[in-house]
This record gives C-alpha cells, sequence and structure tokens, in this order.
C-alpha cells in the first residue's frame, strides 16, 4: 500500500493500540511495520533514526517522522478532519481543554496504575521476565480503584469522560484497559457500572474492533510481538 | 472579566509550569494558595475543582480544568496560539512530540530526582539514594537525545520556541537547589538552550515566586 502512513511496533503494546484505534476512527490508510522487541530491534540503528527515545510507536507519514503515541495521535485525527474527536479543538476552547484534561488524567493517573498491573500480571509472564510481584500489584489495584472511582462519577455526568462525545481522552484507554480486563482485575471496571457501560461503548466502535482483531488472545502473545 | 485563578502552592513545579505558560501568553490571573497542611486540597471547595484533590486547578470563570499541561495549552490557545502551532499541521505535530517527551522521558526522571533530593527532606523522610541515582542515568540519557536534537534545531519542535521547551522549566529551575546543579555542563547545546530559557521573564517570574523569604 503506497500513499499511507507507516506505524512502526506491534499492535500488542497498548502504546501502538492507541494510534491504530486513532487511524481507524480517522478512516486512514495505514501499514504496520513489525518491530521485533524480543530482537531488541527497538534499539537498533534504524529504528533509533524513527524514535531517539528507542520506543514504540514510531510513524511516518512521507518526510514526516513522529513518536510519542499521543503527538502522534494527534496528528492524525487533525490531519484527517477529525476535530470532533480532539474535543473541538480550532473553535472550542472549553470543549478542546476538556478532552486535553481527560487525556493528562489518562496518562498521570490512569496508565502509571493500570500498567503495572498490566506489566505484572500479563507481559512479564509472556516474554519470561519473572514472576508476578504481588504487592506492587496490590498497591496498584488499590492506585487504581481510586482513579476509577473518580470515572465512575464523572461518567455518571456524561457518556465520555470529555462531556457528550468521544474523544481521544477515551480512546487512548484502550490498550491498557484491553489487557487489564484478560486479568483476575477485570473487576475493577466490572463492579462500576459507569465505567462498565463506558468501556463497552468504546469496544462497541467499528474502528475499536478491528483493533481488538489484531490484539493477542490472552496467553496467545509471543516474544516477537512484545 | 475577572482574573483566571490558579490554585495550588508555588513549591510545587507542576503549578509553577502553569505560571510559567500564564506569564508567557500575557494572562490575566492570580495565584490563590492551597494549603496542603490543613488539607485543603481535599477539601469539598477544592475536588470540585480537581476531583484527583491535587495541584493545580484553573478557574475561568465557570469553568474549571486540572492537569498543569492541560492548564497551559489552555492558556496558550486563549492568549498566545503561536507558542502550539495548531493550524499548522507539522509543527503542532513537533510540539506535541517533544511537550510529550518532556513530560514521560524528561521530567519522569527528574521528578523522582527533586522529590528525593527535595521534598523528602522537607517532610522529614529519607533520601533513597538508589532511586536517585537510577533516574539520573534515565535523565543523561534523555540529555543525551536533547543534546543530538539541540544540535539540529534551536528549540526542541524547531527554529521556534512553543510550549514544548517551556514545559521544562519548572522542573529544571528546581536542579539548583539538588547537587545535580550543574549537570548540563555535559551538555553544551542543552545547556545554552536552558541558559536562554532562564532569561526569560517567564522564568524569572517562577524564580522570583520560590525565592525563600528573608
Amino acid at each position: 500500500m503506497t500513499g499511507g502512513v507507516k506505524v512502526y511496533g506491534v499492535a500488542a503494546s497498548p502504546f501502538v493500540a492507541t494510534v491504530l484505534v486513532c487511524l481507524e476512527e480517522a478512516g486512514a490508510d495505514y501499514e504496520l511495520v513489525a518491530v521485533d522487541m524480543a530482537a531488541r530491534e527497538n534499539r537498533s540503528p534504524h529504528h533509533l533514526a524513527r524514535n531517539p527515545f528507542g520506543k514504540i510507536p514510531a510513524f511516518e507519514d512521507g518526510e514526516l517522522t513522529l513518536f510519542e503515541s499521543r503527538a502522534i495521535s494527534r496528528y492524525v485525527l487533525r490531519k484527517n478532519n477529525r476535530m470532533d474527536l480532539l474535543g473541538g479543538e480550532g473553535g472550542d476552547l472549553e470543549g478542546s481543554a476538556m478532552a486535553d484534561v481527560w487525556a493528562e488524567v489518562e496518562a498521570h493517573q490512569y496508565s502509571p496504575a493500570v500498567s503495572n498491573i498490566v506489566r505484572e500480571c500479563v507481559i512479564k509472564q509472556m516474554i519470561g521476565a519473572g514472576e508476578r510481584d504481588q504487592a506492587v500489584v496490590d498497591e496498584n489495584v488499590e492506585r487504581l480503584g481510586k482513579v476509577l472511582d473518580v470515572y465512575e462519577e464523572r461518567l455518571s455526568e456524561s457518556e465520555y469522560l470529555a462531556g457528550r462525545l468521544v474523544t481521544v481522552a477515551d480512546l487512548s484507554h484502550f490498550g491498557f484497559t484491553w489487557f487489564l480486563m484478560t486479568t483476575e482485575y477485570a473487576s475493577l471496571v466490572e463492579s462500576r457500572a459507569n465505567v462498565k457501560a463506558w468501556w463497552e461503548r468504546l469496544l462497541a466502535r467499528p474502528a475499536v474492533k478491528k483493533v481488538t482483531a489484531l490484539m493477542p488472545a490472552p496467553g496467545g502473545v509471543t516474544t516477537t510481538t512484545i | 472579566m475577572a482574573p483566571m485563578k490558579l490554585y495550588g502552592a508555588t513549591m510545587s513545579w507542576n503549578v509553577t509550569r502553569c505560571v510559567v505558560a500564564l506569564e508567557e501568553a500575557g494572562s490575566d490571573y492570580e495565584i490563590v494558595h492551597i494549603n496542603f497542611a490543613t488539607g485543603e486540597h481535599k477539601s469539598p471547595e477544592h475536588l470540585a475543582r480537581n476531583p484527583f484533590g491535587q495541584v493545580p486547578a484553573l478557574q475561568d470563570g465557570d469553568f474549571y480544568l486540572w492537569e498543569s499541561r492541560a492548564i497551559c495549552k489552555y492558556a496558550c490557545r486563549k492568549n498566545k496560539p503561536e507558542l502550539l502551532k495548531e493550524g499548522d499541521l507539522k509543527e503542532s505535530a513537533m510540539v506535541d512530540v517533544w511537550a510529550d517527551v518532556e513530560a514521560n522521558q524528561y521530567t519522569a526522571a527528574l521528578s523522582p530526582i527533586l522529590f528525593h533530593c527535595l521534598v523528602l527532606p522537607m517532610l522529614g523522610g529519607t533520601t533513597d539514594q538508589s532511586v536517585v541515582e537510577e533516574n539520573l542515568e534515565k535523565l543523561k540519557k534523555v540529555l543525551e537525545v536533547y543534546e543530538a536534537r539541540l544540535t539540529k534545531s534551536k528549540y526542541l519542535a524547531g527554529d521556534f520556541i512553543s510550549l514544548a521547551d517551556l514545559n521544562h522549566v519548572s522542573a529544571t529551575l528546581c536542579l539548583a537547589a539538588t547537587p545535580y546543579a550543574s549537570l548540563f555542563d555535559g551538555y553544551p547545546h542543552v545547556k545554552a538552550w536552558w541558559t536562554g530559557l532562564m532569561a526569560r521573564p517567564s522564568a524569572q517570574k517562577v524564580l522570583a515566586l520560590t525565592k525563600p523569604s528573608a
């Protein structure tokens, strides 16, 4: 497929998954180019030329190379005129601010807690990096519970985090939450009615379904995909 | 039109991150102190501004927002959009990339160093030097990337200053009070970039606000 953009990484990475969801929402042509994490291809010169921090995703649109999943996502949405998914950036001062607020909440409140749970309960076993540290899990389950209490309250006021309409703030939760729901800690979501309904709304979106199909089945991830 | 209100304590580099952006944008604002010692950040009044009970929060008329970097973007969009370059697809993407790098790579490593060297001792705790060392190594690797980047452009997102650069100021100013004040000496382009940022009135304003009173 020529003329489309390239995403370097693997769908099983929650950060790559966010970018793929945004590309699907935007209806953009893209190619997912695998990076062999097990072989440390992310530290190779050709990958470092795309992402100097040696992480995934990296992204190319012609001459433009980007990294940091949330920056890539915003670029994709702007380019494809999905300003609605940015809360009305370019016109709606308050709407775009609320989309930013909840995108920051995902980055600084939600993901730090959920990523620790996912790493201990899912990733470590998949890549053979040792056994789960239950103390770390317990600490982060407590942390995540408090964050989700705020979400539960928020989602009693509106269907999506930034307000009435879905935004990138909601979509960026997909990757880590998908993995969380494969663990026994899915109860954190399922025990909270509004959070559960919100998650189900996200899963029902055609764009999210397309990316779900790319995600590994529980226990089905091989070392080359992470 | 009433001035905007920035809620928080100026010793927080998350609060002063917003001060830099508000100053650069020429915003009409005032700082309203939140007293952590009395638990004011968990009061119903403050939870209405920031449901996570943290600082900063910003009030603009009837509108409330929180998370320092969202507040900074709001201030820029409102009064100084050129710091974001929204409207230019490529330039706005570069601003976003390096603003995310500030948050996820740079301050992610710097913040634990500042916490252990400056905040913990003040709270009567003990600095965990292994945490400091581990994050110092991470920060040095980040600075290597910055050094390479800043040989190619004057500022992080390009040859124009942007919010991506400015979001670094508040936490970096705190380095001076730690044993790592001369950390940038090994990275000449980073040092030159930092010297320029520190000279800006917005950075000087933060210095004045955080200076211990005589």
